[in-house]
């Protein structure tokens, strides 16, 4: 059952990762290229939990996988509230 | 303790996502705002069990809390699918 | 991305505009079936009138009827509004007469969608103020 779960897990933030990238893609907000990675990342996170065979989320590097993506989308706040441009990808 | 440093800071930012993203839609009335705030709303509360559990002998670590932990994350991401499947309007 | 407000339009102005309008010629021809309320009109006479082609009027003639303006009667189109909305309509053409600029502007701002509401729910400063720059 819990690979089930994980397995869910890695599947929903992949696949969440990818709308944020077509958001991105849309609207050029730099936003959404940081929520991506952010998922992405989680997603990663839940992989690396089962391909290594790691017990839990204590392990080092799931925990710095997870921080990176924290401080992804919090960086991704404070990017966004930064003047001037306002979070446009620029070309 | 700093096991539980960093689900403690992802329910703290998934929180506050939650926060910004419910405010949205309480302005703008715009589906897909609620199912992410829900959805985060659902993220911080599994990170935030998940530093509870990861850091105290309260919880025994039964294969059924790990699951139910899992489960809260599962919710929240089946919204936010559901809401980017059905509900953005672009 | 250039967010535009007009604050100085009238609340149901703006919504009518930022929802429906999506081109000046839309307004231009619900306006022109609107002088001439109580005359039928074709697509070739007001592409005439307004300087455009029939084609791309007649185009503009379909959407004011869906959007409940504009009634055809076989070839030829009348002006035709529930009562609420010919007033909204009359508020329109003020607003486009006394400030042409305003209106025009908000027609063509990028409208608001459910990808750039997402994104501005991060911004922690109300939005609305942040435009006024």
């Amino acid at each position: 059952m819990r690979d089930f779960m994980e397995g869910a897990l890695f599947l929903g933030y992949l696949v969440i990762a990818l709308f944020f990238l077509r958001f991105w893609r849309r609207s050029l907000d730099r936003l959404f290229a940081y929520f991506a990675l952010a998922f992405a990342i989680l997603a990663a996170s839940r992989l690396a939990l089962t391909l290594m065979h790691l017990p839990d989320e204590a392990q080092l590097l799931i925990r710095t996988l997870r921080l990176v993506a924290f401080l992804l989308i919090l960086w991704a706040i404070i990017d966004k509230n930064r003047r001037p441009g306002r979070g446009a990808t620029s070309p | 303790m700093t096991a539980a440093l960093v689900p403690l800071l992802g329910a703290l930012t998934c929180l506050a996502c939650a926060v910004l993203l419910l405010r949205g839609y309480a302005r703008s009335r715009a589906r897909l705002l609620l199912w992410s705030g829900l959805c985060f709303a659902a993220l911080s509360l599994n990170n935030l069990l998940l530093g509870i559990h990861l850091d105290t002998v309260f919880f025994p670590d039964t294969p059924d809390l790990r699951i139910a932990i899992d489960a809260v994350a599962l919710v929240g991401v089946a919204l936010l699918l559901y809401g980017l499947i059905w509900d953005v309007r672009e | 991305m250039l967010r535009v407000t007009q604050d100085d339009l009238d609340p149901d102005v703006r919504r009518f505009i930022v929802e429906r309008v999506d081109a000046i010629e839309l307004l231009e021809v619900a306006l022109a079936l609107r002088a001439g309320r109580d005359r039928d009109h074709d697509a070739e006479g007001l592409a005439r009138a307004l300087g455009s082609n029939a084609a791309s009027i007649g185009r503009r003639l379909r959407a004011l009827e869906a959007i409940g303006i504009a009634r055809p009667h076989g070839a030829a189109w009348r002006y035709e509004p529930a009562p609420a909305l010919d007033d909204l309509i009359g508020r329109v053409e003020r607003a486009y007469r006394e400030r042409r600029l305003s209106v025009i502007n908000l027609i063509y701002a990028p409208k608001p969608n459910d990808i750039t509401l997402f994104s501005d729910a991060f911004r922690l400063r109300d939005p609305k103020k942040e435009d006024e720059r």
